[in-house]
């Protein structure tokens, strides 16, 4: 004769129900849904921020004053824009107290017609003899010295290493792609020399159907790195005092900026989910009460033939844990094809940049998703579990009658 | 004998009306000059300091200091975000830089009555005072415990120093050398190297402290300490009527750098956060909360520490106005006093 085992119990008692099984697999699944996705969103933004923060390597960013919305919104974006100041601006930036390090460049938006090279890039000009935020990267391309004639393309441009890029008429060899780092300021732009950008330009009447309009006379940002000992934010204040005309942005008040973007849609997300997972325990609590009346008799007769009261409550933990288990499992996926199919309009409703979390961290919150799911049925199912092992075998067989 | 009684009454008379004069003139200083009270209600109190007058100047709307932050937390869960209010001014020549509760300089001037913005600056004023050399006003910041330094000539922010956790006053010794900033929260009195604008160590003094004056001689720093609430079950009970804690005006010796006198006030009723020395330095001019239905302008002895008179400075007007008090649980409260030393209100 066939043992009958907890687990093939189990199985059979959450077959016997289906509607009631499916529907609260799928209450489970929009809570764990919510939290994973929720979740996943925000350190994929995060993780782009650290990675293009570190990318960016300066600690504050000199724009010009009008162009500070221009400048924050390019950065955390990606949307290509040109703005220019005076290039003298440079000079008055490096006198500032706390300054260690400044460096300029130039932007240029590629032109949008599609015959003249790859369109809407913003193509950015780097000073490689003052440079400390484009110069470390050249080591990921074999040390090769970077001459005007070189361009470093990021991950959404369309090129790869070894071919040739033209724009505004002149012809640039692809030395390197830049890793995907989620911000498409960085990965939707292509690094050239100072020297080459202001050469490009002035020849862009000749060469090209659109001109640029930007003299070398004229920078774009100036990127600082401060001292040790001082804070970026205190040199910016310091920079948007002492030169006229500009605004300095600490890198650290960019991120600031996009956590604030971000923490109004995670309360948001949250406080459904929160209202969601109170539901869901207070519906899988009901929904087992009901399950413990309706087996009076059953439980009685599993008592009765020797099942023990430990067995019993068991029994319906480990049928809450399969239901809320697999709930997990689906919510998880359920979230992360959500996340991945609309991954591009969140991006661009929000404003944000992203970068997919490492795979260890998924796994991690894969998991943490499922165990959260499961830990909540089985706390919902504590009660009835507990009232079920406490029953009288006659006295639950008479009752179940 | 006869004449000698004569004489010796005679001069006993004329000791007595000495007496009396000195006393009188303790017990009501003539003073000449006009002060200007920041309040959260978003205007500055006048007062005509020969008269007491009283005139108000709107600046903003109403606020109270818990809406918003302080030191980095959310005390009011209903106002996260800053509301108005004023809590300081800076008066240099006949411009009013006042600093409000949610980080805005506004400039008052007046003769023209010409109000400014000039822009958001910080996060949450408390104190707003003018800085040596007199090219800047340096508004302390009780959101982020920063001293925002702001450049008089370009009305605009010129430097940031973080110092603690929620700043209120600030004060130099004569040489222009070192600083003194008081945190709120921290119970402190940072002192600070003013070229290297790094921290150089605390004066502990105890909680709740608010801003700070150097008195005209610079040998003493005058540090408001109202230590005002005592947490009870039915929530925060200003000290004097818990009849627990102390409002105290801790004086600290500038060249030892300890705290050499505490004044006790609590008796009084009196809850001082800004002081203002007169020239001489006879007399201190106290903004006091008093935590009823009125704040007031206490003037105190600075020898004697008598609070020799006390005029209403919101109560006064309000009343004349039918307004009633509905922030900050109906009390108007009042914090940084400017002063125009020798020029009345026109």
């Amino acid at each position: 004769m066939k043992k009958l085992g907890l687990t093939h119990l189990a199985v059979r008692n959450i077959r016997r129900k289906l509607f009631r099984t499916v529907s609260i697999i799928l209450s489970v699944a929009a809570v764990s849904g919510t939290l994973f996705s929720a979740t996943l969103v925000i350190y994929s933004v995060r993780r782009s921020i650290a990675v293009g923060a570190g990318r960016l390597g300066a600690d504050v960013l000199v724009v010009p004053a009008q162009d500070e919305s221009k400048a924050k919104d390019a950065l955390i974006s990606g949307r290509p824009s040109e703005y220019y100041m005076p290039s003298k601006v440079l000079d008055e930036v490096r006198q500032v107290e706390g300054v260690e390090k400044a460096t300029p460049q130039v932007f240029i938006k590629s032109s949008p017609l599609s015959c003249c090279g790859v369109s809407n890039v913003l193509l950015i000009g780097f000073d490689p003899s003052t440079d400390f935020s484009v110069t470390p990267w050249l080591t990921d391309f074999s040390g090769k010295n970077f001459n005007d004639n070189d361009i470093i393309a990021g991950d959404e441009v369309p090129t790869m290493t070894g071919r040739t890029l033209k724009f505004y008429g002149q012809e640039f060899n692809v030395v390197g792609t830049l890793a995907r780092t989620g911000m498409r300021y960085l990965d939707n732009s292509a690094f050239i020399t100072l020297n080459a950008a202001y050469k490009m330009a002035e020849q862009s009447g000749t060469k090209a159907l659109k001109k640029v309009n930007v003299t070398p006379d004229e920078i774009s940002t100036v990127l600082v790195k401060v001292q040790d000992g001082y804070a970026p934010q205190r040199v910016a204040v310091k920079i948007s005092f002492a030169v006229d005309g500009v605004k300095a942005i600490a890198s650290s008040d960019v991120i600031s900026t996009v956590k604030d973007q971000l923490s109004k849609l995670f309360t948001y997300l949250l406080t459904v989910g929160g209202i969601v997972w109170v539901m869901a325990l207070l519906l899988i609590g009901v929904v087992f009460s009901m399950i413990v009346n309706e087996r009076q008799r059953e439980i009685g007769l599993l008592r009765a033939m020797g099942a023990t009261k430990g067995f019993m409550f068991r029994l319906l933990i480990t049928e809450a844990a399969m239901l809320t288990s697999a709930g997990g499992v689906l919510g998880v996926a359920g979230g992360g094809i959500v996340v991945y199919s609309f991954k591009n309009l969140l991006v661009k409703e929000l404003s944000v940049p992203y970068l997919w979390p490492s795979p260890g961290l998924i796994i991690a919150l894969l998991v943490g998703c499922i165990v959260v799911s499961t830990i909540t049925g089985i706390a919902a199912a504590l009660y009835p579990a507990s009232i079920s092992a406490r029953m009288e075998p006659y006295e639950a067989i008479r009752k179940g009658e | 004998m006869k004449k000698l009684m004569m004489l010796c009454i005679a001069f006993a008379a004329v000791a007595l009306m000495g007496t009396a004069m000195v006393a009188a003139a303790d017990d009501a200083p003539l003073l000449k000059g006009t002060a200007y009270v920041a309040g959260h209600g978003g205007h500055l109190a006048v007062i005509n300091l020969s008269t007491w007058d009283l005139d108000r100047i709107p600046i903003t709307h109403a606020g109270s200091e818990t809406e918003g932050v302080i030191a980095g937390l959310h005390l009011d869960a209903a106002h996260k975000k800053p509301g108005g209010g004023t809590h300081g001014a800076a008066l240099i020549g006949r411009d009013l830089f006042v600093g409000l509760l949610d980080g805005r300089i506004k400039k008052y001037n007046l003769d023209t009555q010409k109000l400014t913005d000039l822009g958001q600056v910080g996060e949450k004023f408390c104190g707003a005072i003018p800085g040596p050399g007199g090219k800047n006003i340096y508004y302390e910041d009780m959101a982020d415990g920063d001293v925002y330094q702001f450049n008089i000539k370009k009305e605009k922010k010129a430097d940031v120093i973080p110092v603690g956790k929620a700043v209120c006053g600030i004060a130099w010794t004569k040489d222009g050398k070192t600083a003194f900033v008081s945190d709120m929260v921290q119970g402190k009195v940072f002192i600070l190297n003013w070229k290297t604008k790094k921290k150089i160590g605390a004066i502990p003094v105890g909680t709740f402290i608010h801003q700070i004056r150097m008195n005209p001689a610079h040998t003493e720093l005058w540090v408001s300490a109202p230590n005002e609430f005592v947490v009870t079950a039915k929530g925060p009970v200003p000290s004097s009527v818990a009849g627990k804690g102390k409002s105290q005006i801790v004086i600290i010796d500038v060249n030892k750098r300890k705290v050499k006198d505490r004044i006790d006030l609590t008796d009084d009723q009196l809850f001082p956060h800004d002081f203002a020395f007169t020239p001489d330095g006879k007399y201190v001019l106290l903004s006091c909360r008093t935590y009823s239905d009125d704040s007031i302008l206490a003037v105190m002895n600075a020898k004697t520490h008598k609070i020799v008179k006390e005029v209403s400075i919101c109560k006064r007007c309000h009343e004349q106005a039918g307004v009633k008090i509905k922030i900050d649980n109906g009390s108007p409260l009042l914090c940084g006093i400017a002063v125009d030393w020798g020029k009345n209100p026109e």
